[in-house]
């Protein structure tokens, strides 16, 4: 039952006035003269104390009077489940969604919500209908409504079991709900199976059941289950040289939080590469390093396996694979000597596993162009042809152009078409009444100058540039950065398939004090990263991610779009069909394979380290979140939920029913008044 | 003579509310006894009693009836009986006067009710020239009026009567023993009361008069609240003589009282009968010479 307005029911205190009337009233009434108590003397005692017996029935009278006058203001609401459910002739719909998250892989968990599914249709009989749903953290219809139970039973027993998907709630209810809505009698029942994960549980997610659906939580979950498993890992794909540059770092955590000890071992493929200890400390968590290590030539699929014994053994393993590639060139077309480039070369040299390698040109012909290639033009009075540049950039090559002293606007004209702006003049911040100019506005969220922490930003903006080109942005162009002036300092346009950048001022120390600058290295070598227009692919993957197969295993171009794939059980789970979209679901932990035209790539995948973590919610709490209204009945760990039904508003029976206490107390009442007579 | 309740007579007896309008003792007595004498055919006294006296010789206008033949054969003379009733009867009156006495629960007292009740018996009386004496006692006796058959002694008794006010708790045995000592010859004693007493006291005392000759008769007078108690709920009642009071409730109690009060007033008539004493319960709203009546009737019929 709800009440519209509960805060009424605070008047019930009021009961207590009659109560402290009763208690602390005494017969006030003027004595009635009598000739004498002779024979009244002689009753006995046990007279008085039915007299109170009579006056506790009418103080009960008018108490249960007030309650109820309270309540009909408290405006009660019979939902019309409850009242459906007192009907046992009445046939119920009922959605059965079970959850089949990886935390329900631990012992036992799914053996037992399988059999709470077959003891939830046992109960039902025909024209009820059920449908079952499976879900974790998307959701499946196995079953149409039907009131075939021998049907519905078998689909539950045949049910694949727990995967690696993380749980969400919300999907699992929202898709029985969307059964129910279609179902066919009114009496509407959700029973939700899952071991009350935590991680399943996105108050982000705004989602109420709807009214006139009853709930019921099967809680199949352990509260002694504990578990260890890889939380996070930093690691590379791409590998420049023959050995991983850095150390790859691990997070070990545990469910629930505890002090323990254990070892985790690197693979490479099969091979073990390193071992090492690890211990974990109150929090439940520690940090292992693995120190740099020899990668072979090409992809190799590689493992991290923590040795436990717990109580989900599938999130034991991250899986990873690591790719092993040349570096990308970079063609530095410059007239400057060597001692004028050192500083942009050596930004460009700086640091291990660089993707890419420094090769000065002068003659367009050795220009080699592809996707991954980029062109950097450092004041040069005489560019590439623009033909070439055109080709360099068709063919998804990108165009680093450093424009100073020796630049010729007339000559820069020529390439007008590639150019993200036209060169206006050359500007000195001295002609202008200052000492330097600097860059004081930049696009902070742009690749280029994401790196910089805000406080790094100022290793930036404090670079003094004492001369600049003064730039005319094209329309179709964006400017990234300006100068203290306003005028643009950086501006880049796409061209073709690859990215021409801009920059208004030189790279040497001719016009700025930038290659002294801690931000130089950083920026020269994210702005070269961005013409490259390379992706860098992640180490791996989370299972229902969706992988797009042209982008990650792009087939020749120029012939047809075809893939095969196989899981990590080996399973094709994409045959070569060219009508069929390219994008792949990825469904298991593992490595799966995937085969184009072109070459043969892995992509290793794993679990949601969310779902690892055990830790478990009440069923209130679940239940409140989903649900406006809450009755909790008796019955260990089932909870039946009524959601804020439809329901009938009972407020004039229960006003009716105080008035007929009401009256009935007055009859009472007058009975037991006393009749006075005056004296004579 | 028989008693038919519904002679055309009941028809003239006067409610106590209407005598307590009179207010005059001299009126209601005579209002009174003309209420049910009328109805009578002879003197309620007259007769009184059966204990034959004396002989007297014949005297012309004497009841030829009254003759007694067997004198007359042995001696020749005409000679008539005479029997006890023929005689000036002392009549004493005890009424009493109490503090009970003066609860009422309608217009009528007890004591008012007593009081018509005293001045139409000493108005019976004194017209059949009977000596008639007024005691009112509570605790002892506290005003004595002798038996006297002179004229004017009516008013006297009357005069008591008016000076009559109720005082403190009752004592009938104590009053009866003093009572005794004033009383040289058969008589009649009326006793007027509520009879708060023990019944076993009470009748030990009226025995002893009994036993002496005397031809006694009890009037228990009683208030229709002290009869029925029609009280409803929660009460505190309170003693008129000594002001205790007591919670009452009405449902249980109720019977109890009346079974109790029943009870004492069986046990009264009871002893009464055993020595042939009179007694009559009156009820203060009920006419008074309607009671009479029947009491009167109800003795006749025993002569």
């Amino acid at each position: 039952m709800q009440f519209l307005t509960p805060l009424f029911l605070l008047a019930a205190v009021s009961v207590a006035i009659p109560i402290i009337l009763h208690l602390t009233r005494r017969e006030t009434r003027n004595p009635i003269p009598f000739a004498s108590l002779m024979f009244l003397r002689r009753l006995p005692v046990q007279e008085v104390r039915k007299r109170k017996l009579r006056n506790l029935f009418l103080l009960l009278l008018r108490c249960l009077a007030l309650v109820l006058l309270v309540i009909a203001f408290a405006q009660p609401v019979l939902q019309s489940a409850w009242l459906d459910r007192v009907d046992p002739t009445q046939s119920r719909s009922i959605a059965i969604a079970i959850d089949s998250s990886l935390s329900m892989s631990q012992p036992g968990l799914w053996e037992r919500a399988v059999d709470e599914a077959i003891s939830r249709i046992n109960q039902l009989s025909v024209p009820d209908e059920a449908v079952i749903v499976q879900f974790a953290d998307t959701a499946s219809v196995l079953s149409p409504w039907q009131s075939d139970f021998d049907a519905l039973r078998q689909t539950v027993q045949s049910l694949e079991g727990p995967g690696f998907h993380a749980t969400s709630y919300a999907e699992g209810i929202r898709a029985a709900v969307a059964q129910l809505e279609e179902a066919s009698h009114d009496l509407k029942e959700l029973v939700l199976i899952t071991d009350l994960q935590a991680s399943g549980l996105d108050l982000s997610e705004r989602f109420q059941i709807p009214p006139g659906i009853q709930i019921e939580v099967v809680d199949v979950g352990s509260d002694d289950a504990s578990n260890l498993y890889i939380d996070e890992v930093r690691l590379s794909r791409e590998v420049f040289g023959d050995q991983y540059p850095h150390s790859v770092v691990v997070r070990v955590s545990s469910s629930p939080p505890a002090a323990q000890s254990g070892e985790i071992s690197l693979f490479l493929e099969s091979e073990l590469v390193d071992r090492q200890s690890f211990h974990l400390d109150d929090s439940g968590s520690a940090t292992v390093n693995f120190p740099p290590f020899e990668v072979p030539e090409g992809k190799v699929r590689g493992r991290l396996v923590v040795d436990a014994n717990d109580s989900v053994s599938s999130d034991d393993s991250y899986y990873f694979v690591l790719e092993r590639l040349s570096p990308d060139p970079i063609y530095f077309w410059s007239r400057q000597t060597a001692s004028e480039t050192v500083y942009f070369e050596s930004a460009l040299s700086a640091g291990r596993n660089l993707p890419f390698t420094m090769r000065p040109i002068s003659n367009q012909d050795v220009l080699t162009s592809d996707s991954r290639s980029v062109l950097v033009i450092d004041d040069s009075p005489s560019p590439p042809r623009l033909s070439a540049l055109q080709s360099h950039l068709e063919k998804g090559g990108g165009v680093l152009i450093a424009v100073g002293n020796s630049t010729s606007a007339e000559t820069y004209g020529a390439l007008d078409s590639i150019m993200p702006a036209t060169l206006s003049e050359k500007k000195f911040a001295r002609s202008q009444g200052q000492p330097f100019v600097s860059i004081t506005d930049a696009a902070w969220e742009h690749p280029i100058f994401s790196i910089f922490q805000e406080s790094q930003k100022s290793s930036l903006t404090s670079v003094q540039f004492y001369g600049y080109w003064s730039l005319d942005p094209k329309p179709q162009s964006h400017v990234l950065a300006r100068f203290s002036t306003g005028e643009p300092a950086l501006v880049e346009a796409s061209v073709g398939q690859g990215r021409v950048l801009l920059f208004a001022s030189s790279m040497d120390r001719v016009w700025s004090d930038f290659p002294l600058k801690s931000s130089y290295l950083p920026f020269w070598q994210q702005a070269v990263h961005y013409a490259s227009a390379r992706q860098g692919r992640p180490p791996a993957l989370r299972v229902s991610q969706v992988l797009s197969l042209s982008d990650w295993a792009p087939n020749e171009p120029g012939r047809t779009r075809s893939w095969d794939v196989l899981d990590p059980t080996g399973r094709r789970v994409l045959a070569l069909d060219e009508e069929r979209p390219d994008y792949l679901q990825l469904e298991r932990a593992g490595y799966y394979e995937i085969r184009s035209n072109k070459d043969t790539d892995w992509v290793a995948v794993n679990s949601d380290p969310l779902e690892s973590n055990l830790s478990r919610i009440k069923q209130e709490e679940l239940l409140a979140a989903i649900t406006r209204t809450q009755v909790r009945s008796e019955g260990g760990t089932h909870d039946t939920l009524e959601s804020n039904a439809s329901g009938r508003s009972l407020w004039w029976l229960v006003l009716l029913l105080a008035a007929v206490i009401f009256l009935v107390e007055s009859i009472v009442a007058n009975r037991t008044r006393t009749r006075r007579t005056a004296p004579a | 003579m028989s008693v038919n309740n519904r002679s055309p007579l009941t028809n003239r007896f006067i409610d106590p509310a209407v005598l307590s309008g009179i207010g005059n003792l001299q009126l209601i007595a005579k209002a009174v006894v003309e209420g049910f004498v009328t109805g009578l055919h002879r003197s309620p006294f007259h007769g009184f009693s059966l204990d034959f006296a004396e002989y007297r010789e014949y005297s012309p206008g004497d009841d030829i009836r009254r003759v007694d033949w067997k004198v007359f054969g042995r001696t020749d003379r005409f000679y008539v009986k005479k029997f006890e009733g023929d005689t000036n009867t002392q009549v004493y009156i005890l009424l009493d006067t109490s503090g009970s006495m003066s609860f009422s629960s309608h217009s009528v007292t007890k004591l008012d009710y007593a009081r018509y009740l005293v001045s139409a018996l000493a108005y019976l009386a004194v017209r059949q020239s009977d000596a008639v004496s007024l005691i009112t006692f509570d605790q002892k006796i506290q005003e004595y009026t002798p038996p006297r058959t002179r004229h004017g002694h009516f008013m006297t008794i009357l005069n008591h009567l008016e000076r009559v006010s109720t005082g403190k708790q009752t004592d009938i045995t104590n009053t009866l023993r003093d009572l005794s000592r004033l009383i040289r010859k058969r008589s009649l004693v009326v006793l007027i009361s509520d009879f708060y007493e023990d019944p076993e006291e009470l009748t030990r005392a009226l025995r002893f008069f009994h036993h002496q000759g005397n031809d006694v008769v009890l009037f228990h007078v009683l208030d229709p609240m002290e009869l029925g108690l029609p009280l409803e709920g929660v009460s505190t009642l309170e003693d008129v003589e000594t002001g205790e009071q007591l919670p009452f409730s009405s449902e249980q109690s109720r019977e109890a009282y009346l079974d109790q009060l029943k009870g004492h007033i069986a046990h009264i008539r009871r002893e009464c009968l055993n020595v042939h004493i009179d007694y009559e319960v009156l009820n203060t709203e009920k006419p008074l010479d309607r009671a009479l009546y029947r009491y009167f009737t109800s003795r006749m019929r025993k002569v």
